[in-house]
């Protein structure tokens, strides 16, 4: 059975091998980035065209698939068309010009420009996630998560056991994959019928599933708690790590680019320099 | 963190226990529900270097027996010796280390997400430097003709690939004791005889293993030196395999097989012809062709 | 009820890299009433032919047909629905495809597949409630089922006093004989069962056979993927090798076992009993070896062969 997990897409390239917690840590600044207010809407526009740059070099770098990302963007266009049609039909206090009107109904510039951001940073966050889960291993991502929560294990948090659980879950989903197709033709030989019939017996269809599911679950689970305690495991002592990381050139140089650029973002978003008054550019005021 | 004095005093000999012992079990009793005893009281001695097989039907008390030694179950009354230390709850961990248990599900005792990442799990268990690992896993998976597959994912392995890799991380640990929990049950006879070949290597290249084999198979039984047959949570049978196969009622009555030597004279007996005492197939066609 | 395979072939992961070919031009016909054993290793595409067998897979190419009825889904299916042949995976169903869909799901009833560790099927709150539920889903009434279930828990040897026990409380083997209830209680033509004697102790494996063997008397065909040839000796009377997705032998078990190069290429061992009924033929003893099923036919030949002799 083929199961890739996370849409992860296994090439070698150099963001392949970056470091994860490098690539987590991009990630959060990346995001941090997108939501920070640049100025004035042309401002904000430039900044983020500049990180779908970025993005789309990483994305063309790390051999990541723009398809994935079309496909999850449009299994959200319900949830775009509502927001869109709530700010339509409630527009804030100071409302400003009306760019339009449809009928009875004003549309402000200032509604379309709040509409935009909130499209375009959806673009951008699912993209930059996109990259990220392409590019990581499902294990890769949850020893950066661990790592990235290891001050919370001094507040008594158990991040360690937690990590533990996570992984043994990522390792275990294809073979509970596996066992869902056998119960599935198990029960498929007993007349059971998935997909068609009264609903009465479509419930009783997924419960000849769940429950051998779930049994076969928990019996699972004693199992390989008694095999881990076998090979010496105790959650509560220290254990050495078989997969620790392994600092390269690249990784400094991703953290490098990383600080710059958080560093950079923050500087705009505090200064909020104009580019096009520089630039000595006039563009209409929008309110 | 436990001090050497700590660990010297929790790990201290029990002098009534002879020098050479491996396991010893006294008047052991457990039962996982109030009125039904899963063993009941147990006692017995293995010597160090032995290779004891255990057989009995399904809910003789045999996995049971295994987890109980292991400690990874608390028994309801009764001692559990390790190289002469009693197993309490403050020095089974420690105890644990000498022992390795492999279990017959290989799907349910492969931990890791790779077969590296499985071996290396016991390893990281036992707090070896990760420097240090790489060589040991390397070593181990060659032992068990693991080394092609040592990135490979659990679902692309087959099940007897699963349960050498099982071997392999629990080798890895270097157990004093290996007890195998019927390892070869559910794999196909190419399976069971990697299994049961690899017990009777590893018995030659370290003679002071001792090794405990809980399996359904009467030929592998012949392989060890000691056969102790369970049922109803007691022992009924132990002794050389020459010795106890010769039980044969018995065995039958306790839902066991016989040898086909064993068989087949029993047969023959019934149909009017006693040739007595048989203990291996060439005997038995020897003295059929006289 | 004669099955036929024509030129069946099975790609798994069609046009992906996990492309694998696990049946290659099979060309089978199990006739009525035949207790028939399939031999080879994991990954000899003996569950993947199985699966064939009731139509819950449906092969790449090829024709199988069970008594005349023919599963011809495949070529329209691949047009419409690309690689997927999966019967039990289906998506968008045209009304023509769910009625041919409706014609192999009765099929199943025709034939009863057991799969291996088939105690993990089981669902319902009783033991009866279980075993009731497959005849319930092929169209009979609560009474009929109920019969249809009672029949065959007697069959397997569980009574009265199991019928409303929790299955979850009861042993592996009874569990197993549960399970197995579940099928025989659709009053199949033909029993299929993947290892059925799987993690069973030696007293377990003789009453599963024996029950086979029951139902086999009573006219039901048998198939039975197989590992033990202790098994295929004693009660079947047709043997299929697998060995990479291709029929290697198609014969009896007392042909299989005498042919020594075959038997020394593969992987097989011939059943002990076997082994030392054809010492004793080279020592002289002139054993029928047509009559050796097991121990207890051999120890008569040898008598016979004796009393022969001492004449």
């Amino acid at each position: 059975m083929n199961l890739t997990l996370g849409k992860y897409s296994p090439f070698n390239t150099v963001i392949h091998r970056l470091d994860s917690r490098i690539k987590l840590v991009s990630l959060i600044v990346f995001m941090v980035s997108v939501f920070l207010n640049y100025g004035s809407a042309y401002m904000n526009l430039v900044v983020y065209a500049g990180i779908f740059l970025i993005l789309f070099i990483i994305s063309l770098i790390g051999h990541v698939s723009f398809l994935q990302l079309f496909r999850s963007l449009k299994g959200l266009w319900v949830m775009v068309l509502f927001i869109l049609i709530l700010n339509l039909l409630l527009p804030g206090k100071t409302s400003g010009d009306i760019a339009f009107t449809i009928g009875s109904l004003n549309v402000y510039y200032l509604t379309i420009i709040n509409v935009s951001y909130i499209l375009v940073r959806l673009i951008l966050v699912m993209m930059m996630t996109n990259v990220f889960t392409s590019t990581t291993k499902p294990m890769e991502m949850t020893g950066a998560l661990e790592w990235l929560f290891y001050p919370l294990k001094f507040i008594g948090f158990p991040i360690h056991k937690i990590a533990m659980a996570i992984s043994l879950a990522l390792r275990f989903i294809p073979t509970l994959a596996e066992e869902t197709d056998k119960i599935m033709k198990a029960q498929a030989s007993r007349g059971v019928d998935f997909k068609q019939g009264k609903f009465k017996d479509k419930i009783k269809a997924i419960v000849s599933l769940i429950i051998p599911l779930f049994m076969s679950a928990f019996m699972t689970s004693g199992e390989l708690a008694d095999a881990m305690e076998a090979r010496g495991y105790d959650p509560n002592a220290k254990r050495t790590r078989y997969r620790a990381y392994r600092w390269s050139l690249k990784d400094t140089c991703g953290v490098i680019l990383s600080a710059l650029f958080l560093a950079g973002m923050i500087v705009l978003a505090v200064k909020q320099y104009d580019l096009f008054a520089l630039l000595n550019v006039s563009l209409p005021i929008l309110s | 963190m436990r001090t050497k004095e700590k660990e010297a005093e929790l790990l201290k000999r029990d002098s009534t226990i002879p020098n050479d012992s491996a396991i010893a079990l006294d008047k052991l009793v457990f039962g996982y529900e109030r009125n039904l005893l899963n063993i009941n009281k147990i006692s017995i001695d293995i010597k160090k270097g032995q290779y004891v097989s255990v057989i009995g039907h399904n809910v003789s008390g045999k996995s049971t027996l295994a987890k109980l030694i292991d400690g990874i179950l608390v028994q309801n009354s009764g001692d559990i010796f390790i190289f002469g230390v009693k197993m309490t709850d403050a020095n089974a961990l420690l105890l644990r280390k000498d022992i390795g248990l492999v279990f017959q599900n290989p799907d349910s005792q492969f931990i890791g997400a790779t077969v590296r990442d499985d071996i290396a799990f016991g390893l990281e268990n036992s707090n070896i430097p990760s420097y240090e690992m790489d060589a040991i896993i390397r070593e181990c998976a060659k032992q068990v003709g693991m080394l092609d597959y040592l990135d490979s994912e659990p679902s692309s392995l087959s099940g007897g690939q699963k349960q050498r890799v099982a071997l392999a991380g629990v080798i890895a640990r270097k157990p004093k004791i290996l007890i195998m929990d019927e390892a070869g049950a559910m794999l196909d006879p190419k399976g069971k005889k990697s299994i049961r070949d690899f017990i009777k290597n590893t018995k030659e290249t370290e003679p002071d293993l001792t090794v405990l084999n809980i399996t359904h198979e009467i030929d592998e039984a012949y392989d060890s030196d000691r056969v102790i047959a369970l049922n109803g949570g007691k022992i009924v049978l132990d002794g050389s395999p020459k010795e106890v196969f010769t039980h044969d009622t018995l065995l039958k009555s306790i839902g066991l097989d016989i040898p086909f030597a064993n068989k087949l004279n029993n047969d023959l007996k019934g149909l009017g012809w006693d040739l007595g005492p048989i203990n291996s197939d060439e005997e038995l066609l020897n003295k059929l062709c006289r | 009820m004669p099955i036929t395979l024509k030129n069946v072939n099975h790609i798994y992961d069609e046009g992906l890299p996990t492309q694998r070919m696990a049946l290659s031009d099979i060309n089978l016909i199990f006739e009525d009433h035949c207790f028939t054993a399939l031999i080879g290793e994991t990954g000899s595409g003996k569950s993947t032919l199985i699966q064939h067998l009731n139509g819950l897979l449906l092969p790449t190419s090829g024709i199988v047909s069970v008594n005349d009825y023919v599963i011809d889904m495949t070529l329209e299916y691949k047009k419409k629905h690309g690689q997927e042949t999966n019967v039990v995976d289906k998506r968008k169903m045209a009304k023509k495809h769910r009625k041919k869909l409706k014609e192999i799901k009765s099929l199943r009833k025709r034939v009863g597949l057991v799969f291996q560790f088939p105690e993990y099927q089981i669902f319902e709150e009783t033991v009866i409630k279980d075993v009731s539920y497959g005849p319930k889903n092929f169209g009979a009434t609560p009474d009929q089922a109920l019969q249809s279930a009672k029949r065959a828990l007697s069959l397997v040897g569980l009574d009265k006093s199991y019928y409303e026990r929790s299955p979850f409380e009861l042993s592996g083997g009874e569990k197993r004989r549960v399970a197995i209830a579940g099928i025989i209680a659709l009053n199949p033509d033909v029993l299929v069962l993947d290892e059925p004697t799987v993690g069973l102790d030696a007293a377990g494996e003789e009453m599963l056979m024996n029950l086979l063997t029951d139902i086999y008397k009573n006219g039901t065909s048998i198939i039975i993927a197989t590992h033990n040839m202790d098994v295929v000796l004693k009660y079947a009377n047709r043997a299929i090798v697998l060995d990479q997705g291709k029929i290697i032998k198609d014969t009896t078990p007392l042909i299989l076992f005498q042919n020594h190069d075959f038997i020394k290429q593969s992987s097989l061992l011939p059943p002990k009993v076997f082994s030392f009924a054809l010492s004793l033929k080279s020592k002289g003893f002139n054993i029928d070896l047509a009559r050796i099923k097991d121990t207890e036919t051999l120890a008569k030949e040898i008598m016979r062969v004796k009393n022969e002799a001492q004449k």
